[in-house]
């Protein structure tokens, strides 16, 4: 009994459970399931069917787990091992870690701070090294100019995808994630500053390598970009990373922009986590729709649309921030 | 244009190079030159229009000649109907002609071809020392020479 | 590895690597430009110009298809018509349409084959899956008039295999009304995606200079503007009988290059709509063979519009000779050169596929452009590896 308690304390419940790695794992299976599925649809296909045929195969995701799991995982002889081999844990757990400082409703939270929206944006940094540092330990070349196709991509999305989440902050004068939802009660940001709305959207698929910004591993180019010397269950690692990179930049991007856990029938935490989590995951699953539509950019368009495009929007979204406070208008939460 | 009015054509235009033209209905001609004499006939028939060569076909007669046929024809309206063969005889123990990459830079790939299946040399073709559907290490016969014989398995054997 | 104060790379892309298919393709990169490019081909070479020379005339038919099997048709038939200039016979003008008819639905469905793998090669694996599967209804009427889905060996000296099914005309109609429809989601999707023009506009622009000069063909030469086709040039089957037009595009970039092969099948629907209303009642075997069935089986083979073969094709002799074919493909100009010695086997058969003579454009246009523009060149020239080794 005591342990069950113990399971639904917030510090340990949100790292662990939801929206942490339970709740982002579960995600992954259904996402990754539902990415072939509307690809499928689009297509004219089926998609995956057999692996328990009543719910369209909806296990398959769980099938592909075992194959993983089971496949030797062959490491290069040329490696550097300890890199090869760190790498897609750092990665994985840099992509999920952010998920600590996300609240899930006004009361539940694992920490409150000042800055959870800094500490949740400075966290998702961190993880593209790891993916330059896969790129060289591989010795490969093809892992090599993925890696280093990520190194350019992060200098030309991360601006502008800060600058976006900070003009939010500057409209709800508050860096603090609870406030910032809380803020939202009535008008939801995305209203107020659809600018913003917008261009962070763009870019956090552009983090995440969504369709047309699927560059680092473009796979008719450079095979898999820096995971292409990997196999078993440590490509699974990198394979899952980017789609929880995604998924906990939905979930911020819903508190920012999506009213976070409003409008709230129920004070329940439990209701509140959900109506955050569904929005979190139409956003990743949007993003999985993208592949059916797009074809990829190439890299220096990718990159020319973070610098002439996205960076512009994002001082413009500061602006059209200051200009709505200037023009009176209140969001604080007394 | 008709048939008899390029070849007239062409045997003016090649005047003085020792050139036999003939002409098949209903759209072919047929000019034989001298291999010295080649490098100066394609160039002269390139002038007249002839811009591209389709095939590139290198005949073996064994202990008796060469026949290296250059199938050219034109992209444009008035000359596309016709081809026009240049063909070359080579004495079998010296298969060297010189190439004509610079007259028509289409037969780049095929000089190439026969050098590697059939061993003709093409003297100042680039890619004279390349293999190009044979492998690298490959040094026998040229396979497609008459004494290159396939092994036949199954129930033709 | 690379050395220090080297500044280029060398990549080897094949033929092991998803977009290089049975080729490799040696480049050398600084930094993202590619600095030259050499394809290096070979890989599935099957020497069938030698084994033709062991084999009889009518065993080279379906040796010849093999090589380019999404786009059987145009060897066959430039093969069969090598032979009947040396054996001096026409074939009936039903035949002659109903070739006209297979390379028609043949060209289509080889173009969505190139658009296809062209799809996926820059990313778009929407425009992969369609193209295949509106493959599918052009190989169902093919397979219905022929026999077989790919390697259909339906054209032989003096005429085809099989005659017309019944109903035939109808489900082709179905199928091109379908298509229509199609042609229109694909636009939406694809060929007006901003995605797909940022790719593919501007990118490995053949000048209408060099494309003469390199002497390529197909639909790669007629998108540098040369409105060239043999169809025009050299008529044959149907063709002098039917209204068509020649599509060419100005650019001469990779987007020209798709927008060809989607113009050429608007076209070649109104081929088969004509073929389909004008074809004439009659023989589909030369009557210098039909004579030589047996009269019970001529019969039975007129009702069931099957040919028997004569005994004669068994030891097909081909007076000596020489003769040059030539056929416009899906994907370009097939020669074909025959060297008869009056053998039961030609003594010398040289055959130049599109692919080959395109090959050439991998190091000419690749100079300069980034690595990503790489495959977005490859699918645009609808290069096929197999059909370029022979």
């Amino acid at each position: 009994m005591d342990i069950l308690k113990l399971l639904f304390e917030p510090y340990i419940f949100i790292p662990l459970v939801f929206p942490g790695l339970v709740a982002a794992f579960l995600l992954l299976l259904i996402i990754i399931w539902l990415e072939r599925k509307i690809a499928a649809k689009v297509q004219l296909r089926y998609g995956p069917l057999y692996v328990f045929k009543p719910l369209g195969g909806v296990i398959q995701t769980i099938a592909d787990l075992l194959r993983y799991l089971f496949q030797e995982p062959i490491v290069p002889r040329e490696a550097d091992k300890l890199a090869f081999l760190m790498t897609p844990v750092f990665l994985f757990g840099l992509a999920y870690l952010p998920v600590v400082a996300v609240p899930i409703s006004p009361t539940y939270y694992a920490f409150r701070s000042d800055v959870s929206l800094l500490i949740v944006m400075a966290l998702t940094t961190l993880a593209p090294i790891f993916t330059v540092l896969m790129g060289w330990s591989s010795n490969n070349k093809f892992s090599l100019i993925g890696g280093v196709r990520e190194g350019y991509l992060v200098i030309s999305y991360e601006i502008p995808m800060f600058l976006s989440a900070i003009s939010m902050a500057i409209l709800y004068k508050s860096l603090d994630l609870v406030e910032i939802a809380e803020a939202q009660k009535g008008l939801w940001g995305v209203i107020l500053n659809p600018l913003a709305a917008i261009n962070m959207l763009l870019l956090m698929y552009m983090s995440t390598s969504k369709f047309p910004f699927e560059i680092p591993e473009a796979e008719s180019e450079i095979v898999a970009g820096p995971y292409t010397e990997y196999s078993g269950i440590i490509y699974g690692l990198v394979m899952g990373a980017s789609y929880v990179k995604l998924y906990v930049l939905s979930l911020v991007y819903s508190i920012l922009f999506l009213g976070g856990w409003n409008p709230l029938p129920i004070n329940d935490p439990m209701v509140a986590g959900a109506m955050l989590f569904v929005k979190a995951f139409l956003l990743v699953a949007l993003g999985a729709f993208l592949r059916a539509v797009y074809p990829r950019f190439r890299i220096d368009q990718a990159i020319s649309i973070g610098w002439k495009i996205a960076f512009p929007l994002s001082l413009i979204s500061v602006v059209i921030s200051l200009l709505l406070i200037m023009g009176g208008v209140s969001l604080v939460v007394k | 244009m008709r048939l008899d009015d390029l070849r007239k054509e062409i045997e003016e235009k090649l005047n003085g190079l020792g050139a036999e033209v003939s002409s098949k209905d209903p759209n072919l001609i047929e000019v034989r030159v001298g291999r010295d004499k080649l490098v100066e006939a394609a160039s002269k028939l390139r002038e007249m229009g002839l811009d591209h060569v389709k095939a590139v076909t290198g005949i073996d007669y064994p202990k008796e000649r060469f026949e290296v046929v250059y199938i050219t024809s034109s992209y444009s309206d008035s000359l596309s109907h016709f081809l026009v063969n240049l063909r070359v005889s080579l004495p079998y123990d010296d298969p060297r002609i010189p190439s004509l990459v610079r007259v028509w830079p289409s037969v780049l790939y095929q000089e190439q071809e026969e050098k590697d299946l059939l061993g003709i040399e093409f003297e100042g073709n680039p890619r004279m020392e390349e293999r190009l559907l044979l492998p690298d290490s490959y040094d026998g016969i040229p396979p497609l020479r008459k004494e290159f014989k396939v092994r036949v398995e199954g129930i033709d054997a | 590895m690379i050395s220090s104060g080297e500044r280029e790379l060398e990549l080897l892309i094949g033929p092991q690597h998803p977009a290089s298919g049975h080729m490799r393709l040696v480049a050398k990169v600084d930094g993202d430009v590619v600095v030259e490019l050499r394809p290096n081909i070979g890989y599935v070479h099957r020497s069938v110009e030698k084994l033709a020379e062991v084999k009889k005339y009518l065993q080279i038919i379906p040796l010849v298809e093999r090589p380019s099997l999404a786009d059987t048709t145009a060897n066959n038939l430039a093969y069969v018509m090598a032979l009947e200039k040396l054996l001096g016979i026409e074939p009936p003008e039903r035949a002659k349409y109903l070739r006209t008819l297979l390379a028609e639905i043949n060209r289509i469905h080889s173009h969505l084959y190139g658009l296809g793998i062209h799809g996926v090669m820059i990313g778009s694996s929407t425009a992969y899956m369609w193209c295949f599967g509106d493959r599918e209804p052009f190989l169902e009427l093919a397979q219905e008039l022929t026999g077989a889905r790919l390697t259909y060996s339906y054209i032989i000296p003096g005429g085809v295999r099989r005659d017309l099914p019944a109903g035939l005309g109808e489900r082709a109609e179905r199928v091109l009304r379908y298509m229509e429809n199609r042609m229109r989601d694909y636009f939406n999707l694809y060929f007006n995606n901003p995605v797909v023009r940022a790719r593919l506009e501007g990118v490995g622009v053949l000048s209408r200079h060099d494309a003469i000069n390199l002497g390529i063909t197909g639909p790669n030469l007629r998108a540098s503007g040369v409105a060239y086709d043999v169809r025009r040039a050299e008529p044959y089957a149907a063709y002098p009988e039917l209204e068509f037009d020649i599509v060419t595009e100005e650019a001469g970039d990779s987007f020209a290059r798709v927008m060809v092969r989607v113009r050429e099948i608007v076209e070649s629907m109104r081929i088969i709509r004509q073929v389909i209303r004008k074809i004439p009642e009659g023989p589909i075997l030369h009557e210098s063979y039909e004579k030589l069935i047996p009269p019970k089986l001529r019969e039975s083979m007129k009702q069931r519009g099957m040919v028997k073969f004569p005994s004669v094709f068994a030891n097909l002799r081909v007076p000596p000779g020489e003769a040059i074919s030539r056929v416009e493909g899906g994907r370009g100009e097939v020669v074909f050169h025959i060297v008869s010695d009056g053998k039961l086997s030609p003594y010398r058969m040289r055959m130049v596929t599109p692919s080959f003579r395109n090959v050439i454009l991998f190091e000419h246009l690749t100079r300069g452009v980034r690595v990503a523009d790489i495959p977005a060149i490859y699918g645009s020239l609808d290069y096929f590896p197999p059909e370029a080794d022979r």
